[in-house]
Order: structure tokens, then C-alpha cells, then sequence
């Protein structure tokens, strides 16, 4: 079978998608697994990645498609007959990105096409791109990033596969391996290699110079350690800044503006342990199994783009405004990025080294896990901040560090993401109660007034739907036949006062503002049918897990 | 780079036709090279049916010659004469090719080019690659032998541009903006280019802020205070930024070509490179004088500079890769030669020795040590005592560029001296030429230069100007060719001849173009390809799809038509797209992702 994946955003969110590549090359037959044939598209500038994967995979650019054709009228006969050569090869084809020339481009291949996709003309980008499902979610995720917890590795592996990633230690489809470990190095103290990435690609997610500066003349104290800074060239500066911070008898590697991309990859492949941002870095680390401590400041949402390996911490800022929605200067001096100290940045490592059994490289006494768990949990019940967990059940899920108390909304977006799980699957994964009442109940104290008023508000939004949905299904059968040429205006008419109905709903109840969002839009792309079904599965399945409780 | 090459003869299924690899990479099939060649020059043949006869066909890789002889064969079987060129990427190859297979024939009856080492420098190589290939001259096919593609992808990428350019590019149909500073010799370099650009039939415009000078000396008078001064002076500039960019809204360039000291502040940058316009900046200054550079080079898409070397080092030490070394020059048609003497003009302009130029601190020093000569000294700035004050002329006010072609022209000895405030007298490791150079030499005149590093390989000493080192060498020489009048013009007729050739403004457009079109190739393809074309030929160019073809006649009313504009009506629509709507969208779409010229 051929696969077409469009994956054209950057280096961290192509490496984000590893998991539903994988899972897209495998196909079962009768003498076993056989890989499907799959051509990516990716974004030109991380091209040279394709030196990574094996012969299955195939890598395109725009760049290389495009490149003999011009955009004179005389090539358009050229480019349609292209077009059709090109795209009736694939069985299936899977957009991934929110993207006008890669929807545009789905909307020509011939069989099997899921994600974003243009059919229709339009002024607006965001109304002539079609999305329905997944994509969907992913789309009303950018304006809803507080309420959503579904983690973008598995969203894109439903947008193509429709379950959730298979995270894996080491994956198939990637030929360059990593080295093994050897144990007798480490009985001769070899040092740890512990590998920075300072950069990001938006300067809210960039934790300060004098930070990172902190937290490595901790690691040189207290660790035997080699510590690496990466990065591009344009965070070199960054690195000479927290170098000349540095105590002369700290010494570190800085690789920032040194590497290309492959060279990069091969190096973090063997790290034992990357200190990141929200960087492409970082990703690339969770598909070759580094164990990870990341600090997660302004508009990176752990839910949706933290590291993806289990037992992987990240710490961020408890401030209201995380994750941050703003794109202008902050108006709080950056509270996100003060909030997250680097004496506890230290601490989660020294409990990632005794989990990832890299005890053997502390300098002086036994460090115990639980008098270093007991520190970071008091500092944080002092201080401002968050230290999370990543959880596998079934698919992504991040719980904090202790058991804390959990609001209205935040406990709301918790179960409705095991809820969103199924219905964006289209029921393939169902929701284990039990699961899902043992991790939320370990994790969080909820109130019991909580779990009533949202069962009693869900219930009503679910009457709304449901009501709403027989009344409008009454009025489609009744007017059937003639609808084409006489009620066409009243059937617009009808779900556009509906639509002004649920929006109402998601700004009285904050937390089913996604899911208004969606519903939307999943009327404008799938029609109503299927948008009654997704939001009512939804609803029925939060007030089921809700009664658990 | 060709270097390292190394070749490998490779037996195929078809014994009489054998093929070879190229740095692991097998030329023709390994199967049946001569039917394989066949198909390709199947393939070139029907675009030939489909494009018309073209004037000549290049093509890109000489190989074993199969596909070269399928496609002679082609042409003569169906009658057609048409010149085919080959361009063979490296020596070594062509010399293995000759050495291995039995090419002779061909050789005989095609033009082969030979590209050595290209990938060096590609800009330094395309003009005379162009040249080479006459790729101006009539209609040319270009096609590739597809191994030769990765084999030489450089100098293949280099062809494949440079053949594109000549096909979408016309110096008329693109337009080109020249800031000016407010005053400086910048200015007067400006206003060359601006004519060289004009001669060469670019739609040329010239922005002056000369009209600002006043105000900007005029901003000391309101205060003492020199921090308030350059504040008053910063929102000036600030000023002429915006006068600049409203210009640009107004009528929107391709290219703007700021001049030193010209108001290229950060945020005009980077609007114009929002706006998809490309910018250069030529720095005609001493880099290690005036250091602003650093700010501009990075917001700029070229950087053109009249230093290299240590300019080079620093370039490359802040992450720059934009730069390229661009030489003054003289505009011929105006550093002219004077055939018809003016006897008032000989006798105000004329001496046996003249200076033109500011009263720089090295000057003064120097020129004190001449004043027993015939000598007169034109220019500002030389504040003075005696004696050197009596030579000054015109009571040392600013001469006009066209009072220095008439000193240049009645001048027995015209002194170049550059100017250095750090020298006593002769800057020992000066490098840079400064447009004097170029000017005198144009004008006919006799030029005696201090020594500078750039002047190697481009003038020479003794044959086209007399170069001296010290004072006392100067004195010396001046000496000598008032006496020799014949060796004197002999030097200045064959400086004349040289500049000419190599030197002039115009030579340096189309090296500036040259760069900016190879570097932005599709950028600059696509902003031509998609301007307006006349509704009658692309109503006649789409007569094969009909889709395509009733989305234009849409648009029948009007006389020209642009991609862009279907963009926007098939955008400002409702309902489904149609296949041939949908595939312009894309397209558009694609390109503008390709050209990061996003909503242009």
C-alpha cells in the first residue's frame, strides 16, 4: 500500500508525528508484518533527515515537486496533468497541518484522504479549509489551549490512524540506532552526558541566560557529568551569555550553530539526559528514549507538546495565564519563566538520574529519590510552580508530581479528554472507568460539590443537544422533498441560530468552549449528523465516567 | 567542486554500448543505453513538436554521446536543423569521455563548452558562462542528461538559472530603486548607478534626500547640547525612512539599491522584505571608519562592499553570508574624454599638476611637500596655512562632478592620494580604490596613485597609471612624466582603453543583477512570471483545457491578466472549487510558500 503524509511544520512536530509514521508503514499480513510504502512531504529546511529513516520512507519537498514548473499559464496544462499522475498512486493520503497548500493539495489525491482538506472557496483560510474530526480538534485547540489535553503525538496519530501513538523505545521506520550502553563505563565513572537545549522558537518559551547558568554550575558541582549545549547558530549568543555566567571552573561543550540537523540527531540520540524547553530538540530526544527534564514557560502547553516518554517531568509556572494565549510582549514580565527556579530544575534531574539508573555518576553521598521528591514538593507548595509527570494510558497523559486539589474546569478538560479520546477515534479506543477513576483519583482531590455541578450542568448541555437534534431531524424529514427549493433558507437559517446557541453555551460553561468550538465546525465540514453524534457521544460519556465518582 | 573526480568504465546488457560512473553514479543505463537514449531524445523531440523549433538546444551533460547521436539522428530525420551545444561540467570528464568512447564524430559536428570548477564561486563564473553559451541570443532549449543532474547538481543548477533568467528576465520589466544619501561621495556613485542602470534599460527611479541637508546641519542651531543634536538628527532619519517607504507603497520596486549613509533603518528593512522586495546595500566606504555595517548587513539581502579580506573575516565573524565584493567604476558616457579644447576651461582647470578632493589630515602633510610644483588643489576641507593655502583654488569650495572631468582632462599629472586619518602621509596598507581611480583614468587622464592592494590584477603600473609609494618616489615621478609628455599619454590612453573595458557603472549593474538574480532566482522568476499577461495569448495558451480556459473567459473583458488576479476572484467566490480552480489556488499557494513571499 502507498501512503502520501503531508507533515510540513517544523522539526519538532514532524518528529511528534514518529508514532503514527510507524504505524502507518506497518501492515499486517498473512507472513507477518510488511511495511507499507510511505512518501512524506516535509518542509524543505529539514530535508536532510531523510538520511535517518530506512528505504520505506521516502521524503518530498515542495521545492523538489514544484521546481521545473513554473506558475505561467502556459504550465497550468502541465501542472493538472502532473497532478493526476502524481496523486492517483496512493491508497491513503493524511494531512496533518493546518496548512492552504498542503489542504489544497489533498483535495486532488483520489482514494482514501484524511485531515485538513480544501473543497470549497472562500475569503477566509479558516473557512475554506475543511477539518472534521481530529483535525478539527487540533484546529480549535490554538484558541482553546487551556481546556485541551490530548497530546499532539496522539492527535496526529488519530488524524492518520485514528487511535492514539504507540510510543515505542525505538522505532522501525528509523534506521540510525542508538549506541548501547555499556555497563562497565559506568563502573569506571564515565560521566553522564546531560545535553541543554536552550533555544525555542518563540522567545516566551526561552528560560533565562542566568537560569540555565545556575543549573549547570549545580550539575558540575554535583554530578560527574559532560555537559553539552545545542542549538542553532542564532542561539549562540544565548550560549556565550551563559557561559560568561559561568564559574571559570565550569566547563562545558557548546555546539550551538556547529550542527547541522543529521549531526544533531546522531548526538542526542546517545545522550543520557536532555534539560530542554519546548524545543525541536527535545522531541527529537522522546523518539530515541532520552530521558527528559524540560522547563514549559509561556504559550508551550505541556498537555499538548510536552515530552512524551512515561515518567518524563516537566515544570512550569502555576501562574493564571499559563499556558500563555497572548502573542504580544507579556504584560506580567514574563511571571512563567521567574516562577520556575533552577534549584528545582536540579532536583527533577537528580530524580530523572536515579530513575533512569544514572545514580553512579554523583559525585558524593547516595541521594534518595523520595528526600528529593519530598524537596521538589516543598518548594513547589512554597513557591509558584508545577512539576508534572508524563503517564501512559493508553495514550499521553500528564498528572502532577503529589496529589493536589483540581478546579471546576481544569477537573472538567480531565475527563472530558479520556471522552474526546473515544469519540475522535470514532469509539475504536473506549474509555476504561476504572483507569481513569484510579490515576484521577490518585493524582487529585476533587470536591464532591465539583462532581455534582458538572454532572448537572453536562446533563443540560446534553439536553440542549439532544433536543435540539430531534427538533431539527422533525424539521429535515418533514420538509425533505422540497427542501431544495423552499426551505433552504430556513434550514441555514435554523442551525445558524443554533450556532449562536452553542456558542453561548461554551461562554457560560468555559470548559465545553472546545467542544462548542468544534461542534461548528465539524457542521460546516461533516454536516449535522455526525456533529450530533460526536458532541452528544462526548457528553454521555463525561456524565458516565462523572457518576463514577 | 569537481574536485576528486573519479571515473569507472561499466559493462551493460548491451556489449556494444557500454556506460561508466562518475563519483559512483552510473551515467547511462546499465541495461540498454542506446534504446534509453532513444527515449530521451523521443522526449526532447516532443517538446520540440510542442514549443516550436527553438534556435539552438543545449545540452546539459555530454556522457558517452548516445543521447546526443538519438537526438541528431531525430533532427535529421524529421528535417530540422537545429545548433546543439554541449556543456560538459569538468575537464577531467570531458578528457575521460574522449580518452573512452568513440566521440569523435560528434565532436566534430557539436559545439562543446567545458565548465571547470564552477562551484567555487558561481557568480564570478555565470557572466562568462552566459556569454559562453550566448544564452541572450534567440530561442534556446535547454535539456539534461538526468544522471548529469546529480552528478553536477551545482553546475547544473547554475545552467538550468542562468538559461531560466535569460528566458524570464528583461532589465524593463524590472524595476529598481536607488536610495540616496543626504550628501557624501556615496551620492555621486549613487546618481552613476542610477545612470548605468538607465542606460541598461532597467525601469530605473532615484530617491535624493539632498533636500534634508540643510535640515540636518540646520539641527545644531536649536541647541549646544550634542546628545539632543543626534536625537533631532535620529528622528530625521527616522523621517526620511518613512518619505522612503511611502515612496515604496506608492509604486513598489523589485529592487532597492540603498547607498551608503542612505536612510536604511531596521524597520524600512524589514517592511521591504515583508512587502517581498528585495534590498542591497552598497557600502562604499572603509569599513573600518565607519562601522554602522554591522546593523544593515543583516537586515539586507545583499551586501555589496568595495573591501574584502579583513572586511570578509569581520562579515563572516557576525553570521553573515550575504556579502559580495563590488568595485567602483566610471559611467564612459560621462567621465569623457574632452577632444575640443576649451581654452577657458584649460586655462581655470589646467596645471601641471592637480589634486581633487577633500583636505584629508594625510593629504595636507603630503601636498606640503609639494607646493614648488605647478600644482592646484580643488575640493573643501583644507583649512590650511601657508603655503599649501595659495593652491587651493576656488577659495577650497566643493567642486562640481562636472568641473572634475575638466580638471582630469587639463591636468598634465592628476595625484590620487587616499585619504587616511591615521597616516602622516602614505596609508602603507591601504586597499580599496576609490572612484578617482576609475574617473581619471576614464577621463584620459594621467594618474598618479598611492599604492593599494586592490590595484593588483586590476590596473597596472606603469601601463595604465604610475603608482607611487613615498613622497619622495612622487616628487620623482612627477618630475619625470612632466618631461616625458609621450609616455605620459601613452600610460593614460591604455588606462583609458582599460577602464573602459572593465570598469564602467554598467559593467557593475550587471554584476549586481547578476548576483541578486542567481541568488533569488525563484523569487524574482516568480514575481515576472506572474505579472500581468495579455487575455488574448492565455486564452489561446489554455485552448487545451477547457476548464482553465471558460475560468479565464471570465475575465474577457479585460486586457491583461495576472495569476494573482484569478487568485482573487476564485477566493472572493462561494461554493465548491472546481479542479482547475483549486490546482491555481495551489499552485499560488505552494509558490508563495517556496518564495516566503506569503499575501504578495
Amino acid at each position: 500500500m502507498k501512503i502520501f503524509v503531508f507533515q510540513t511544520r517544523r522539526i519538532g512536530d514532524f518528529f511528534q508525528s514518529i508514532p503514527l509514521i510507524e504505524t502507518l508503514s506497518q501492515r499486517h499480513s498473512k507472513n507477518g508484518d510488511e511495511q507499507n510504502k510511505i512518501d512524506i512531504l516535509i518542509d524543505e529546511s529539514i530535508f536532510g533527515i531523510r538520511n535517518i529513516f530506512n528505504s520505506k520512507i521516502n521524503f518530498i519537498t515542495y521545492q523538489s515537486l514544484l521546481n521545473p514548473l513554473g506558475i505561467s499559464f502556459k504550465r497550468l496544462n502541465e501542472f493538472d496533468k502532473f497532478l493526476s499522475d502524481f496523486t492517483s498512486g496512493y491508497n491513503i493520503a493524511v494531512n496533518l497541518n493546518y496548512d492552504f497548500a498542503n489542504s489544497l493539495f489533498l483535495s486532488f489525491f483520489k482514494n482514501k484522504k484524511k485531515g485538513f482538506i480544501v473543497l470549497d472557496k472562500s475569503n477566509k483560510t479558516s473557512d475554506s479549509v475543511s477539518r472534521s474530526g481530529a483535525a478539527n480538534y487540533l484546529f480549535n485547540i490554538v484558541k482553546n489551549r487551556s481546556l485541551n489535553r490530548i497530546h499532539i503525538t496522539d492527535l496526529y496519530s488519530i488524524i492518520g490512524s485514528e487511535k492514539p501513538a504507540e510510543i515505542k523505545t525505538s522505532y522501525e521506520i528509523i534506521s540510525l540506532q542508538k549506541k548501547a550502553k555499556s555497563s562497565k563505563k559506568r563502573l569506571n565513572g564515565e560521566p553522564v552526558r546531560i545535553c541543554i537545549s536552550i533555544g525555542a522558537t518563540h522567545p516566551k518559551r526561552i528560560w533565562q541566560s542566568e537560569n540555565y547558568a545556575k543549573l549547570i554550575d549545580l550539575l558540575y558541582l554535583n554530578l560527574n557529568c559532560e555537559i553539552i549545549i545545542v542549538g542553532t547558530a542564532e542561539e549562540s549568543s544565548a550560549a556565550e551569555e551563559i557561559k560568561s555566567k559561568l564559574p571559570g571552573s565550569v566547563y562545558i561543550i557548546d555546539l550551538t550553530g556547529k550542527t547541522n540537523l543529521n549531526e544533531l540527531i546522531y548526538l542526542i540520540k546517545d545522550f543520557d539526559l536532555i534539560i530542554a524547553s519546548d524545543t525541536g530538540t527535545l522531541h527529537i530526544a522522546q523518539i530515541f528514549n532520552v530521558p527528559s527534564v524540560s522547563v514549559y514557560t509561556g504559550n508551550a502547553n505541556f498537555y499538548e507538546t510536552g515530552p512524551h516518554i512515561e515518567n518524563s517531568y516537566v515544570i512550569h509556572s502555576a501562574i493564571q495565564c499559563y499556558p500563555c494565549m497572548q502573542h504580544e510582549p507579556c504584560r506580567y514580565n514574563y511571571a512563567c519563566k521567574n516562577d520556575i527556579n533552577p534549584e528545582d530544575v536540579f532536583n527533577l534531574v537528580l530524580m530523572q538520574i536515579i530513575k533512569s539508573k544514572l545514580s553512579y555518576s554523583f559525585k558524593e553521598q547516595k541521594i534518595k529519590l523520595s528526600d528529593v521528591k519530598k524537596r521538589v514538593i516543598a518548594n513547589a507548595k512554597k513557591g509558584n510552580f508545577s512539576v508534572t509527570v508524563c503517564k501512559h494510558l493508553g495514550s499521553i497523559h500528564f498528572y502532577p508530581l503529589y496529589k493536589r486539589k483540581i478546579s471546576k474546569n481544569e477537573f472538567a478538560s480531565e475527563i472530558f479528554k479520556f471522552c474526546w479520546i473515544n469519540v475522535l477515534s470514532k469509539n475504536s479506543v473506549k474509555i476504561d472507568k476504572n483507569n481513569v477513576l484510579r490515576y484521577t483519583d490518585k493524582y487529585y482531590k476533587i470536591d464532591e460539590s465539583i462532581v455534582n455541578s458538572l454532572i448537572k450542568e453536562i446533563s443540560f448541555i446534553k439536553d440542549v443537544f439532544e433536543n435540539a437534534y430531534k427538533s431539527f431531524y422533525e424539521f429535515h424529514k418533514t420538509d425533505k422533498k422540497d427542501l431544495q427549493d423552499i426551505n433552504e433558507n430556513d434550514y441555514v437559517l435554523y442551525f445558524e441560530k443554533f450556532k449562536d446557541a452553542v456558542k453561548s453555551l461554551g461562554l457560560n460553561y468555559a470548559y465545553f468552549k472546545l467542544a462548542s468550538d468544534y461542534f461548528i465546525d465539524e457542521l460546516n465540514s461533516s454536516g449535522s449528523q455526525k456533529s450530533f453524534d460526536d458532541i452528544i457521544l462526548l457528553l454521555n460519556n463525561a456524565i458516565d465516567i462523572l457518576k463514577i465518582f | 567542486m569537481n574536485n576528486n573526480i573519479n571515473f569507472e568504465i561499466i559493462k551493460t546488457k548491451t556489449p556494444s554500448a557500454p556506460s561508466f560512473k562518475i563519483n559512483g553514479i552510473t551515467v547511462h543505463s546499465v541495461y540498454d543505453p542506446v534504446s534509453e537514449a532513444q527515449k530521451w531524445a523521443a522526449q526532447v523531440m516532443d517538446g520540440i513538436n510542442s514549443e516550436g523549433m527553438p534556435d539552438k538546444i543545449i545540452i546539459f551533460g555530454m556522457g558517452a554521446g548516445y543521447h546526443i547521436k538519438a537526438l541528431a539522428d531525430f533532427l535529421k530525420k524529421d528535417n530540422k536543423e537545429i545548433k546543439i551545444e554541449v556543456v560538459e561540467p569538468a575537464q577531467e570528464s570531458i578528457e575521460f569521455i574522449k580518452s573512452n568512447f568513440d566521440v569523435s564524430e560528434l565532436l566534430y559536428n557539436i559545439n562543446i563548452i567545458v565548465l571547470d570548477r564552477i562551484g567555487e564561486n558561481q557568480y564570478l563564473y555565470a557572466p562568462a558562462i552566459s556569454q559562453k553559451l550566448e544564452l541572450d541570443k534567440g530561442s534556446i532549449l535547454l535539456c539534461e542528461l538526468p544522471s548529469y543532474k546529480k552528478i553536477f547538481p551545482e553546475e547544473h543548477s547554475l545552467i538550468h538559472k542562468l538559461h531560466g533568467i535569460n528566458q524570464f528576465f528583461t532589465p524593463s520589466s524590472f524595476k529598481v530603486l536607488v536610495v540616496q544619501p543626504m550628501y557624501g561621495g556615496s551620492s555621486t556613485i549613487g546618481n552613476y548607478l542610477y545612470s548605468a542602470l538607465l542606460n541598461l534599460g532597467y525601469d530605473a527611479k532615484i530617491l535624493d534626500f539632498s533636500k534634508f541637508y540643510d535640515a540636518y546641519k540646520y539641527m545644531g542651531e536649536f541647541t549646544c547640547n550634542e546628545d539632543h543634536v543626534n536625537s533631532l538628527k535620529q528622528s530625521l532619519f527616522n523621517l526620511m525612512s518613512e518619505a522612503l517607504l511611502s515612496s515604496v507603497f506608492n509604486e513598489p520596486p523589485d529592487l532597492v539599491i540603498f547607498m551608503a549613509q542612505s536612510p536604511a533603518s531596521e524597520r524600512t528593512l524589514l517592511k521591504l522584505k515583508g512587502m517581498g522586495i528585495k534590498t542591497a546595500y552598497w557600502f562604499v566606504e572603509d569599513f573600518r571608519t565607519l562601522t554602522y555595517w554591522n546593523t544593515i548587513v543583516k537586515n539586507v539581502d545583499y551586501f555589496f562592499t568595495i573591501q574584502k579580506d579583513d572586511f570578509f573575516a569581520e562579515l563572516k565573524n557576525i553570521g553573515a553570508d550575504n556579502y559580495h565584493y563590488l568595485p567602483l567604476a566610471c559611467l564612459p558616457d560621462f567621465h569623457k574624454k574632452i577632444n575640443e579644447i576649451n581654452e577657458e576651461d584649460r586655462t581655470k582647470y589646467g596645471s601641471d599638476v592637480s589634486f581633487a578632493g577633500a583636505g584629508y589630515y594625510n593629504r595636507k602633510n603630503v601636498f606640503a611637500q609639494l607646493v614648488d610644483f605647478n600644482f592646484k588643489i580643488w575640493g573643501g576641507d583644507w583649512y590650511v596655512g601657508l603655503p599649501l593655502s595659495l593652491l587651493i583654488q576656488d577659495g577650497g569650495k566643493r567642486f562640481t562632478e562636472e568641473e572634475a572631468v575638466k580638471i582630469y582632462n587639463y591636468s598634465k599629472i592628476n595625484i590620487n592620494l587616499h585619504s587616511s586619518m591615521w597616516h602622516w602621509d602614505i596609508n602603507p596598507n591601504g586597499d580599496f580604490l576609490n572612484p578617482r581611480v576609475y574617473e581619471i583614468l576614464a577621463c584620459g587622464g594621467f594618474q598618479l596613485v598611492d599604492r593599494r592592494k586592490y590595484m593588483e590584477g586590476v590596473f597596472e603600473d606603469g601601463k595604465d597609471l604610475v603608482v607611487f609609494d613615498t613622497v619622495d618616489d612622487l616628487r620623482k615621478k612627477i618630475k619625470y612624466y612632466l618631461a616625458n609628455e609621450e609616455e605620459r599619454l601613452a600610460i593614460s590612453t591604455h588606462g583609458r582603453e582599460t577602464v573602459v573595458k572593465n570598469h564602467t557603472y554598467e559593467r557593475r549593474v550587471r554584476e549586481i543583477m547578476n548576483i541578486i538574480l542567481l541568488g533569488s532566482y525563484e523569487q524574482i522568476k516568480y514575481k515576472l512570471e506572474t505579472r500581468k499577461e495579455n487575455i488574448s495569448k492565455i486564452l489561446k495558451e489554455t485552448e487545451g483545457n477547457k476548464e482553465l480556459h471558460d475560468l479565464i473567459m471570465q475575465f474577457s473583458d479585460k486586457k491583461s491578466l495576472s495569476v494573482r488576479d484569478i487568485v482573487e476572484r476564485i477566493k472572493s467566490g462561494k461554493g465548491r472549487l472546481s479542479k482547475s480552480e483549486a490546482m491555481i489556488l495551489m499552485l499560488w499557494a505552494i509558490k508563495s510558500k517556496l518564495v516566503k513571499i506569503e499575501g504578495l
